[in-house]
């Protein structure tokens, strides 16, 4: 019976989803990367509310001494979190991040054409 | 750059190695969230600002004397401290006691009670935050909502505590003092503060309350639920101070947390002669010295401070109350009259009671 390599298992900071039915909120966790994602982790270490208030927030709150000290002591960061730390100046942008805002950029310039064309368009047809 | 995506290839350790190396780098290079580049950022806004701006009354108010004038002025009236309340029914509880065991308990409940009086400071309003702390137009539309970050350390104070904004066009920021309060009430909340402001604190409803004289009921709520340098916090309680001074309810803040900054106010405003007058008329010589000499520690650059501080004896009440008159008093004639009837009566006072031994 040719059995499986054993995963590598690490520390990793990575989001768990705890919200319910149509409500996503996620903690920030410190878990083993072999863990199931909503397991019970080692570590709280902040949340994210990934749909925005009222006031259109999205709040993400983070115990910043630990995840440094955790930082600090090598542990990994999944793509998710690291976007949310770079976006908050704790690490450095994270590159995706710039590619992302990039392409909604371009668009939204497609979106603004695109209608400016249309206006365009009925005006003509109204001056005829 | 690479170094993000290594996080995926297959030898870990050299991840480890290259994401902690960008790690410390970022820290290098940009370490907002920390609490003492905060402070940083704070004092940038605050330099911010137009030099030339009146003075702060915070040093003057916290200052052992006028602290001590303070607590002195505003008087300790059992009943109005502790005076009946409304709450909800419980039975009465009974003790024996001895007359020591009884002494004991009323000056322990005495010394609980004074912790009632103590004042909320009187700052002034604070700055908003103007310089932004990374400003990165490539980073713009990364998404339609801006993100608030919020420190939640173990042991972090509401008022130190870091909260940033990363806004859509890609600028990073202290949030703004609302948006601070508000993740305050969030994530430290508060018993009696509400994450949305009150509508008592809007301008027409607040004429109401104080038309109404429900002036500690707004004071204590304003207590609650804003900061003591936030503009709304200022703004109502020198309304309030404003309508007390004009009506002469002074009696109705006396013995309350609230007299001290009222007496404050007034004094750094240059008009303590209402409250002066109400005090000469209730026969508070002691008090109206004291008002006398905090007006003169706010102002040490006036008249009057200068004259007291030449008095060949300050602790003869009429005569500090007397050199106030001489010199900065606005409404002589008010004050001098209440003035001569305290002493009139105090004379009589004396007659009767020297004749009757």
């Amino acid at each position: 019976m040719p059995r499986l390599p054993q995963r590598k298992s690490f520390d990793i900071i990575r989001l768990a989803l705890h919200g319910c039915t149509n409500r996503p909120f996620y903690h920030i966790v410190l878990t083993k990367n072999t863990r199931p994602r909503d397991a019970p982790p080692f570590e709280q270490l902040g949340t994210f509310d990934s749909m925005p208030n009222i006031h259109n927030e999205k709040l993400v709150s983070l115990d910043i001494e630990r995840i440094k000290y955790h930082l600090a002591n090598n542990v990994a960061l999944s793509k998710p979190v690291e976007k949310l730390l770079g976006l908050g100046g704790l690490l450095p942008v994270f590159p995706m991040s710039y590619t992302i805002a990039k392409r909604n950029r371009k668009k939204m310039e497609a979106a603004t054409n695109d209608t400016e064309e249309h206006l365009q368009e009925e005006d003509t047809e109204k001056s005829q | 750059m690479a170094a993000s995506t290594t996080f995926r290839c297959s030898s870990l350790s050299s991840a480890c190695r290259l994401l902690f190396q960008k790690q410390t780098a970022g820290y290098r290079q940009l370490r907002f969230l920390s609490s003492s580049s905060q402070d940083n950022s704070a004092s940038d806004a605050v330099s911010a600002a137009p030099e030339n701006e009146e003075r702060d009354p915070f040093p003057v108010f916290v200052q052992p004397r006028v602290q001590e004038l303070l607590t002195r002025i505003t008087g300790f009236d059992l009943m109005k401290v502790a005076g009946p309340q409304k709450k909800p029914l419980q039975r009465p509880i009974y003790k024996l006691m001895t007359d020591e065991q009884l002494n004991a308990e009323l000056s322990s409940a005495k010394e609980r009670l004074q912790h009632r009086l103590q004042m909320p400071p009187y700052m002034k309003p604070r700055r908003p935050h103007l310089t932004p702390l990374s400003v990165d137009p490539e980073l713009a539309g990364f998404d339609k909502s801006n993100y608030v970050f919020v420190d939640i350390s173990f042991g972090v104070k509401d008022r130190k505590r870091s909260v940033v904004i990363r806004e859509v066009d890609g600028t990073l920021r202290v949030a703004p003092w609302d948006v601070k309060e508000r993740m305050n009430q969030i994530y430290n909340p508060r018993e009696g503060r509400h994450v949305v402001k009150p509508s008592m604190f809007e301008e027409a409803n607040l004429e109401r309350m104080i038309s109404e004289k429900r002036y500690q009921y707004v004071l204590d709520r304003a207590c609650c639920q804003f900061e003591p340098d936030d503009p709304d916090f200022i703004r109502t309680t020198h309304r309030v101070y404003n309508a007390v001074d004009q009506c002469g309810d002074y009696e109705h803040l006396r013995s309350t947390r609230h007299f001290g900054p009222l007496a404050f106010y007034l004094a750094w405003h240059s008009s303590i002669d209402g409250l002066l007058v109400d005090m000469l008329d209730r026969d508070k010589a002691q008090d109206a010295r004291d008002l006398v000499v905090l007006f003169a520690d706010v102002h040490p650059d006036s008249s009057c401070a200068a004259a007291i501080s030449e008095l060949p004896q300050q602790d003869d009440d009429v005569a500090v109350i007397k050199t106030y008159l001489a010199t900065d008093c606005k409404n002589k004639d008010k004050v001098e009259l209440s003035l001569r009837a305290m002493v009139d009566s105090q004379r009589s006072k004396g007659k009767t009671q020297n004749s009757s031994l």
